[in-house]
C-alpha cells in the first residue's frame, strides 16, 4: 500500500514514525477519512446518493426517483393512469368533437364520420378527381363541354338564336345561325287528265306538303285520291276519315289502294265547281318508317247542297322514301293545281 | 280510241309530260273505277237498308242518332 493512500491521499503512519507520534498520526489519518466521507453522512430512508459536482467524494442524498416512474397522469383522450400498483391506460375513440383513436378504412363510399381514410382510399379518390373534367374548363354561363380529339374542351355559349350543329369536318359541335326553316315551294303543277304525278326523287326535306286546290272537271262530279310512289296495292293502312256529309259524320277505316281526298261512296267532288282545297302532308318523307299522311280538305259536294269538310289520317306501310306523289281522279280534270312544299 | 291522259311532272328537271295511259295504267284506272263502284254500291246498299230500318221503326235519322247517343 502506498502512503498516502493511492485513491484518497490519506496520510498514514510510516514505519519510521515514533510510537509516540502514532496518536497524532492516526488523528491526521482519521480526520482525512472523516472529511472524505462527510457527504455519505445523513440521508433518509429510501434516499440514494447522487453526485453533487464532478469533484471526488462530492455527494448528496436525494429522493430515489431518478429514472423511475412514480405516477402516470393522463389527460383526454388518454384514460386511466395512477401512481401506485398496476396502472392501466386507454384512449378514447375519436369523434368530430373530440380527439382520440380512429379506425382506418379503405372505403371511398362510407359516410362514417368516425373512420379515417387510408392512403388507399385517398388515392382512389384522387384518381377519380384526377380523371374528372376540371371545373375550370367552362368559364361562362351557358358554356358547354365536349370532347375534342383528345380531351374535354369548352364550347362557349353561342349568340341569341343560334343553334347547335356539327362542323363541316364532322369533328366537333359548333354554334351556327338557324336555318331559315319554314316551307319551300318545290313545284307547281297544273292538274290534268286522270292522273297528275309529281316526281320528287332525292329531296332532302323532312316533310312534304301538297297544297291541292281548284280541281275541277268539265262538268262531271269526281272522286279524288292520292298515291305514294305509284303504289296501287291496298297498303294504305288504317285510313281514318271524318267528313261532314249532309249533316252526318262519316268515319271509315280500313286498308285502301289510295288515299282518299273526298268521301267515296258518300259524296263526290262537284266537278263544275273549283271551290275546293286540300292540304296533304307527308310526314317524315325520307325515313324508312311508315309514312303518315294527314289530309285536311274542303270541297263542294257533288249533290250541290253540301260543302264537305274532310280530315283523315292514313298510314302507308312502306319503308322507302317518298319519291313520287300522284293525284288521281275517276274523271279527267280540266283544272286545278298542286303546289308541293318541302319542310326542313 | 285514245286512252285517257295523264300528266307527269319531274321536279328535278321541271319537265312536264302529258301522255296517254299505258296499258298497266289503264288497267289500274279500270280497277280503281271498279273499286269505287263497289264502294258506292256498298254505301248505297247500307243507306237503303238504313232508311228501310228507320221507316220500319217509324223514326227519323236524327231520332235514331239521339236514341243511340
Amino acid at each position: 500500500m502506498t502512503n498516502p493512500t493511492s485513491n484518497f491521499g490519506w496520510q498514514m503512519p510510516t514505519p519510521t514514525d515514533l510510537v509516540t507520534d502514532l496518536p497524532a498520526d492516526f488523528e491526521v489519518f482519521g480526520q482525512a477519512v472523516d472529511t472524505s466521507m462527510a457527504d455519505l453522512k445523513g440521508g433518509t430512508t429510501g434516499q440514494i446518493l447522487s453526485k453533487a459536482t464532478n469533484a471526488d467524494m462530492d455527494f448528496t442524498w436525494i429522493t430515489n426517483d431518478v429514472g423511475d416512474i412514480t405516477a402516470v397522469n393522463v389527460t383526454s383522450p388518454i384514460t386511466g393512469g395512477g401512481s401506485s400498483g398496476a396502472v392501466t391506460i386507454g384512449v378514447n375513440a375519436a369523434s368530430t368533437s373530440a380527439s382520440g383513436v380512429v379506425q382506418l378504412s379503405d372505403s371511398t363510399s362510407t359516410t362514417s364520420s368516425v373512420l379515417a381514410s387510408t392512403p388507399t382510399a385517398t388515392k382512389a379518390a384522387y384518381d377519380l378527381a384526377n380523371a374528372a373534367i376540371a371545373k375550370s374548363t367552362v368559364t361562362t354561363a351557358g358554356d358547354i363541354i365536349y370532347r375534342n380529339a383528345t380531351v374535354p374542351t369548352r364550347l362557349g355559349i353561342g349568340t341569341a338564336g343560334q343553334v347547335l350543329t356539327v362542323n363541316s369536318g364532322a369533328t366537333a359541335p359548333e354554334w351556327a345561325a338557324a336555318s331559315s326553316g319554314g316551307m319551300t315551294l318545290i313545284s307547281t303543277t297544273t292538274l290534268s287528265g286522270l292522273s297528275t304525278s309529281v316526281t320528287v326523287a332525292s329531296n332532302t326535306y323532312k316533310n312534304l306538303v301538297a297544297y291541292i286546290y281548284g280541281a275541277g272537271t268539265a262538268s262531271a262530279n269526281f272522286n279524288f285520291n292520292c298515291r305514294i310512289n305509284s303504289i296501287t296495292a291496298s297498303t294504305y293502312l288504317y285510313q281514318q276519315r271524318t267528313g261532314q256529309t249532309g249533316g252526318a259524320i262519316v268515319n271509315t277505316a280500313g286498308d285502301t289502294s289510295a288515299i282518299d281526298l273526298n268521301n267515296p261512296g258518300y259524296i263526290a267532288v262537284k266537278g263544275a265547281d273549283t271551290d275546293n282545297a286540300w292540304n296533304v302532308t307527308f310526314w317524315d318523307c325520307n325515313s324508312t318508317n311508315r309514312k303518315i299522311v294527314t289530309v285536311n280538305g274542303s270541297y263542294k259536294g257533288g249533290d250541290s247542297t253540301n260543302t264537305i269538310m274532310t280530315n283523315q289520317v292514313s298510314v302507308r306501310d312502306a319503308t322507302s322514301a317518298i319519291t313520287n306523289i300522284t293525284v288521281i281522279s275517276n274523271t279527267s280534270l280540266t283544272g286545278g293545281t298542286i303546289q308541293l312544299y318541302g319542310v326542313k | 280510241m285514245t286512252n285517257p291522259m295523264i300528266r307527269i311532272h319531274n321536279v328535278e328537271t321541271d319537265e312536264v309530260i302529258d301522255r296517254e295511259m299505258n296499258a298497266a295504267e289503264l288497267n289500274q284506272h279500270k280497277k280503281d273505277l271498279a273499286d269505287l263502284a263497289k264502294i258506292e254500291k256498298d254505301v248505297a246498299t247500307a243507306t237503303t237498308a238504313k232508311e228501310a230500318l228507320l221507316t220500319k221503326l217509324g223514326i227519323t235519322a236524327n231520332e235514331a242518332t239521339l236514341l243511340l247517343s
